[in-house]
């Protein structure tokens, strides 16, 4: 029995990562064996959960609740992808000594998407956990790590792979012949390759070449994994929940996701609506009448009725723009704007609010 | 002037902003946006007069920089057509931030104007900036060598850009913006020229958070009223604690932009900008 995935994608800065804990702490409340997995770099999984995290899934307990949570960090990560891939250690060595992936691996932007895909589908497998949920990174990098099964998948394809490696010797030696590959394909991929090592430069090709080289026998491996994590993507049990907030750039920002979605046919399971106020709190509109008694606080009231007057504008700006989004076929909920920094109190009223709208259990 | 921050402070409306400070002083200026879909140009809205706008476009950035390299065009669109090719290149994320950044120096390079790129999200940027240099001790010799070399030396050196960090005064933000800063510094040697506080909340005085305590005790319907001002005052300074001793160390200047529970436009977040240089 597998696990069903939860993908959370948002903007940045809408409390995507807050949520995933609150939605994992409904699910672990719920009697689930829950995972929650970040992607994004930054520490918020650790703050929203008011613990310390690290790259293997560790146990978080929550008044009296278990779940699990699990940060991979981008350079420990790659090497245990690494790892995972070439299972010959004389291969690992080679690839960990190449020059390429010593200096570019951990460079490279797009690396944790890669990552996630693998250790998301391995912990999917697992059979330790009912529910994983997936805290993407901001935006546009959610949509990455949707893409990358297939992109890499396309890449490692045994034409371009092989066309690349035959390429990449080429360039990396220049001046041996190839007497078995004649015909104009074999002349243009020579003119291709005498280009690209003109560009990149000798000692670097080979190292290109080389790590190409690595991967041509583990390309089914490999292939394996894009198969399985393609097919998990597009499975039913999979919920795709997009987290904004009330603000322009956050709900362009899931507008954006929404579409993406959509061209991707894939379907919504909620969109959550984070730090709404629908209306001003009962003791703010209690204390308005009252400032006569306590002139020395009617700027400090003054200004809370400002600030929940126009946060309460913006919210319903925002319902009505998701609403004609999603052309209300996709469940709106809406999820408080709390004024504390208390992380378990954050996560407490959350998972409530989102225990009551039955995205947990529903 | 490279803009960045975490995901969600403003980095767009300061980038925005910016832009349209310089264009007031100086009656121009570009304002370039890597990732972030239009949304720095749309911040500008109806104030943008005098802002040119540019968009890295991926695949036209690419067909630029080889064609530089190869001083051929024509070459260079016959590779980045290449089916394979393409494959290879969109898999390969670092070729995506170099012919990104090769882009902001050929704009630089042609702009009479200062020019600002409004970086993605905190993690990421600093992937952005780092990759020129660690390119060029893998590639070490060649025309893509010569591409990094020309946009850490034009685009990135500290004497021909500066650096501006956007956060916001929330515990969370301003500890990951500490954790971008110490990055900036140990992985790229750079420290931020400017500091930006985004959404500072309104700071209740002495004086009213005691007698809104003194209240509470009388009367106990007041007690709302003086938690939300403690734990706003709270907010501030911590964050103005936290930030100042990041600023200080450094030696960054840091600027405060006030809440506005709204989406800003440009100009009333530059004001606040317009005092610094």
């Amino acid at each position: 029995m597998t696990a069903a995935l939860s993908v959370i994608v948002g903007g940045g800065g809408v409390g995507k990562t807050t949520t995933s804990a609150a939605l994992g702490l409904g699910f672990a409340r719920a009697g689930r064996r829950t995972l929650v997995v970040t992607v994004d770099p930054a520490r918020r999984l650790a703050d929203a959960l008011g613990v310390q995290l690290g790259i293997e899934a560790c146990p978080v307990n929550i008044d009296g609740t278990e779940l699990w949570a699990r940060m991979p960090d981008a350079r420990g990560s790659v090497d245990l992808f690494v790892d995972w891939l070439f299972e010959d250690p004389a291969a690992r060595k080679r690839v960990h000594d190449n020059g390429m992936y010593r200096e570019l691996s951990n460079s490279l932007a797009g690396i944790h998407e890669l990552i996630s895909v693998a250790f998301v589908n391995h912990e999917l497998e697992s059979g330790k956990y009912d529910e994983v949920i997936l805290d993407t990174a901001p935006s546009r990098h959610a949509l990455e790590f949707l893409d990358y099964p297939a992109r890499l998948g396309r890449m490692l394809e045994a034409k371009t792979l092989e066309w690349m490696v035959s390429l990449a010797k080429l360039a990396g030696a220049t001046l041996e012949d190839r007497p078995d590959e004649r015909g104009l394909f074999a002349w243009g991929k020579k003119r291709v390759g005498h280009l690209i090592s003109n560009l990149v430069g000798g000692v670097a090709i080979k190292d290109i070449a080389a790590l190409f080289g690595e991967f041509l026998p583990v390309r089914e491996r490999w292939l394996g994994l894009v198969t399985a994590v393609e097919r998990r993507i597009r499975a039913d049990s999979t919920r795709y929940i997009v987290v904004t907030a009330p603000s322009g750039s956050a709900i362009d920002d899931a507008a954006y996701l929404l579409d993406e979605l959509e061209s991707r046919r894939l379907r919504p399971t909620a969109v959550l609506l984070n730090r709404s106020v629908a209306e001003p709190p009962s003791w703010l509109a209690a204390l308005s009448g009252r400032v006569g008694e306590e002139p020395a606080l009617g700027a400090a009231v003054a200004a809370y009725v400002a600030e929940y007057g126009a946060r309460q504008a913006q919210t319903w700006v925002a319902i009505d723009r998701l609403g004609a989004l999603s052309g209300r076929r996709t469940p709106l909920v809406a999820l408080p704007s709390l004024r504390t920094t208390d992380a378990r109190e954050i996560l407490r009223t959350l998972s409530a609010a989102l225990g009551e709208a039955a995205i947990v259990t529903g | 002037v490279f803009v960045t921050g975490k995901g969600g402070v403003g980095k767009s409306t300061v980038a925005a902003a910016l832009a349209r400070a310089e264009a007031d002083r100086h009656g121009g200026a570009v304002l370039v946006e890597l990732e972030s879909a239009g949304a720095a140009s749309r911040c500008l809205g109806a104030q943008s007069e005098g802002v040119r706008t540019a968009r890295v476009d991926y695949m036209e950035a690419l067909a630029g920089s080889i064609g530089e390299m190869l001083s051929s065009k024509l070459l260079a669109r016959l590779i980045v057509r290449q089916r394979a090719m393409q494959r290879v290149l969109q898999a390969v994320p670092a070729v995506r931030e170099l012919v990104a950044l090769d882009r902001v120096r050929t704009i630089t390079r042609a702009a009479n104007a200062r020019v600002f790129v409004d970086l993605p999200a905190t993690g990421h940027a600093v992937d952005w900036l780092r990759v020129p240099s660690a390119a060029l001790r893998f590639l070490r010799v060649g025309p893509a060598a010569k591409m990094c070399r020309a946009i850490l030396d034009d685009v990135l050196a500290v004497d021909h850009s500066a650096l501006v960090v956007v956060t916001t005064a929330e515990p969370v933000v301003a500890a990951e913006t500490r954790e971008l800063c110490f990055k900036l510094e140990h992985e790229l040697g750079r420290k931020p020229d400017l500091l930006v506080v985004n959404r500072v909340p309104r700071r209740p005085s002495a004086h009213e958070l005691a007698q809104a305590r003194d209240v509470s005790v009388r009367d106990p319907s007041w007690v709302p009223l003086a938690r939300a001002l403690e734990h706003d005052a709270e907010l501030v300074a911590d964050a103005r604690m936290a930030l100042t001793a990041l600023g200080g160390l450094s030696g960054t200047e840091l600027v405060e932009v006030p809440e506005l529970f709204r989406d800003p436009k440009p100009r009333e977040v530059s004001v606040h900008l317009e005092a610094r240089e």
